[in-house]
């Protein structure tokens, strides 16, 4: 009984026309659509990126971890390698520093080291777009722009990142300074590790020629106070992200992303399409189903599982079109896409199947809830504003966690980044959650469906 | 006398203020046809709604092959075939598909349900068409399918509500046709419709049901009978005196004569010859008249005199 029903709703579906315009031809029009218009950015992104030029002003002369932290995102195959961490916690929040650091192969920034009133000029002639001023080891660096957009963005996200990181580094460089620097820094360190509030003094009565020649020792107890940043934060439980990926995915692809979202949960077309035939409010063929022997939820089982099926087939033919014939590359293998677009399908059929047990059979109810709930979460998950699900974590970031397309653009965000890590698995399992219950819904309403009126 | 089919006793069905079955109560017996006719929003459908547990109703009791009816009864819904008012087809399937997949529902075994699939397929003279979504489909093509999605599956009790709605002739004989051979193969069948010709033609049995109830039950006959007039003359006459008419209404079985324009009503209460008896006696008086039409009662007239209104209002 359940692969009779499961082939022939299978095949009804695939013959149903709007089902096959809603979660193949629709997002593969506008797959080409956003190709159009983004693709020559995502190109860009992935290949070449220009450095955003910057001036470095070292207050007082002093360089703290600040300096080196600016230099190395000037250096090819620095920041951006395996061995730098510079994210926040959450994976959206992840997700937005990373876009704005812009990882790629090549250097993020072009530094030019200058005094403040060289900076300044340099700033106000429009040769750099921002000027960063390190105060020295244990002191807040800060930022000055001169306008706004994406680089001064990017600037801006680049100390965001640091500072949050601020306290900790201090501390490890601290402990590396204390456990392992020559014996000209060893009285320094030891007052450092002793004294917190008198560790700046103590670097900065250094002398000059003492701080050059242990400048190279500083830079590798930096990196290696980094490293160990990086392992702490790998271990600990609350941090899901792993580091950068040598080819990370483009912000463009946020597009992308969405509009795989947005083709999953279509797939509430499929839901109230089957529906129709399985429910005697829905129309004739529903009603001559419920005068049938065919257990109510066995046939429900298996239409969500044509539908879901179905969604699979249409996700893995967007998914292809876009990395084959496009040629925009998710960075993501195959298989974990299909995963969560196919969860998202579940979302999306579970949630038809949902609405039709509540509309009675109301055509326009049936076909305006999918499209309105389905456009709306996409929007608010990026699809046509690509900073839409910033903005919402920012403001009310419980959305983002119930948003199934939200949830969805950030596994495959994460997936795509920083590779597929405890962030993608858990926004899969909260898909699976979603399905579930609203799949529980359906069942419970269907189960008890008696009709007073037809 | 054969086993009772179905038992509907004391049936009410109530929509918020209005009462769309009334006390409903009716047996049917094995390798019956039963007819049940009503004009629109008389409540043949509720009934049928009621009977198969699809809606809930507020009294009564529906028992089918002997045993209470409910939404759960999966063994006395395998034995009942439905086919409905509006076709009742999946659309992305093609001709063969949906019989199949309905059969399906009912019946596990393939190579059974490929046979019974091809039985269907025959009866209703789809062999041409099985590869045909419904949408290439003609009106009457599509009944036919609705019919083969209903009854493939061999069942014993099949109800056909109003399944010529809307159908050419050539199909709407051919599905009167296929209907008898279903009850000449076994079948009990519940024929709703407001097509009283079709019934009559049909049906061995007949209930009339108007706001909810039956007002009237029998075979077309015993309806037809119940009737105070049972012949209509009509005769096409220029001049007439009122000697001639007082003279006609003299005659046997005549209850009532009108004169309507260049027409005459004559109406008999039964009797055998009484075209004969009136032309008679206008030749015999004299009396040039052109067309004449006798007509006998239908189950209109039926419907009419019981209720004050046409079937098809």
């Amino acid at each position: 009984m359940f692969l009779h029903l499961l082939i022939y709703r299978f095949r009804d579906l695939v013959r149903t026309k709007y089902v096959i315009g809603w979660t193949l031809l629709f997002p593969l029009l506008l797959a080409t659509a956003f190709y159009a218009g983004f693709g020559d950015l995502i190109r860009t992104e992935n290949g070449s990126f220009d450095p955003i030029p910057v001036a470095l002003v070292s207050e007082n002369g002093e360089e703290g971890i600040f300096s080196q932290v600016v230099e190395s995102l000037a250096e090819e195959d620095s920041s951006t390698g395996s061995d730098t961490d510079l994210g926040a916690d959450s994976g959206t929040d992840a997700a937005a520093g990373n876009e704005a650091v812009r990882p790629a192969s090549g250097p993020a920034l072009r530094v030019t080291k200058a005094t403040q009133e060289e900076a300044e000029a340099l700033l106000k002639a429009g040769k750099v777009n921002g000027i960063y001023t390190d105060r020295g080891l244990f002191q807040e660096p800060s930022l000055t722009v001169s306008g706004s957009g994406m680089d001064q963005t990017v600037l801006s996200e680049v100390l965001r990142v640091y500072l949050n990181d601020y306290t900790v580094s201090a501390d490890l460089i601290k402990g590396a300074l204390t456990g392992s620097s020559g014996a000209s820094s060893d009285a320094s360190a030891d007052e450092a590790e002793t004294s917190p509030s008198k560790g700046s003094e103590t670097v900065g009565r250094a002398s000059k020629e003492q701080a050059i020649s242990s400048l190279p020792g500083l830079l590798s107890r930096i990196r290696k106070a980094l490293s160990a940043l990086d392992e702490l934060k790998s271990r600990d439980e609350s941090l899901s992200r792993v580091s950068f990926r040598e080819d990370p995915v483009s912000s463009g692809m946020q597009y992308f992303f969405s509009l795989l979202a947005m083709a999953s949960l279509f797939s509430s077309w499929s839901a109230t399409s089957f529906m129709k035939s399985l429910l005697a409010d829905q129309s004739a063929a529903g009603l001559r189903f419920e005068c049938s022997p065919a257990p109510r939820l066995t046939a429900a089982a298996a239409s969500a599982l044509a539908g879901i099926l179905l969604q699979a087939l249409s996700g893995f033919l967007v998914v292809l079109y876009i990395e084959y014939v496009l040629g925009l590359s998710f960075h993501i293998p195959l298989g974990y896409i299909l995963l969560v677009t196919t969860l998202g399908g579940a979302v999306g059929v579970s949630f038809g199947m949902a609405i039709s047990t509540l509309t009675h059979g109301n055509e326009a109810l049936n076909a305006a809830i999918p499209l309105t709930v389905t456009m709306t979460c996409s929007f608010l998950s990026g699809l046509m504003v690509g900073s839409m699900k910033q903005i919402i974590e920012n403001a009310a970031p419980i959305l983002n966690r119930l948003n199934p397309a939200a949830v969805l653009t950030d596994a495959l965000y994460c997936a795509g980044t920083y590779g597929v890590g405890r962030q993608y698995w858990s926004d899969a399992a909260s898909l699976a959650v979603m399905a579930a219950l609203l799949l529980l819904f359906a069942g419970i309403r269907m189960r008890r469906q008696n009709y007073d009126h037809l | 006398m054969s086993k009772a089919v179905v038992q509907i006793d004391d049936l009410v069905k109530r929509y918020k203020e209005k009462t769309a079955v009334d006390h409903f109560s009716l047996t049917i017996r094995e390798g019956e046809i039963l007819g049940l006719l009503g004009p629109n929003g008389s409540g043949k459908t509720t009934t049928i709604n009621c009977l198969l547990s699809i809606l809930r109703y507020d009294e009564g009791q529906v028992r089918i092959f002997g045993r209470k009816m409910g939404p759960g009864e999966n063994d006395i819904k395998r034995d009942i075939g439905v086919v409905m008012q509006n076709v009742a087809v999946i659309d992305g399937l093609t001709v063969q598909e949906n019989i199949d997949f309905f059969c399906g529902l009912y019946v596990r075994d393939r190579a059974r349900r490929k046979e019974l699939v091809r039985q269907a397929i025959e009866m209703t003279q789809l062999q041409d068409y099985t590869r045909y979504l419904p949408r290439k489909l003609s009106g009457g093509l599509l009944r036919r399918l609705n019919i083969a999605c209903g009854i493939a599956h061999r069942p014993k009790l099949i109800i056909f509500d109003e399944p010529t709605v809307a159908v050419d002739p050539q199909s709407r004989n051919a599905i009167l046709d296929g209907i008898r051979r279903l009850n000449e193969g076994g079948a009990t069948i519940i024929y709703t419709s407001h097509y009283m010709e079709e019934v009559e033609e049909l049906c061995s049995r007949i209930v009339i049901m108007d706001r909810g109830k039956a007002v009237a039950e029998g075979t077309a006959d015993q309806l037809k009978g119940m009737l105070k007039n049972q012949e209509t003359v009509t005769i096409e006459v220029r001049d007439i005196s009122v000697e001639i008419l007082d003279g006609i209404r003299r005659l046997d079985h005549v209850s009532e004569v009108k004169k309507s324009g260049e027409k005459i009503v004559v109406r008999c209460d039964g009797g055998s010859g009484n075209l004969v008896r009136i032309v008679g006696f206008l030749m015999e008086h004299h009396v040039s008249f052109g067309r004449v039409n006798s007509e006998l009662p239908t189950l209109n007239d039926v419907f009419l005199q019981i209720t004050g209104k046409e079937l098809r209002d």
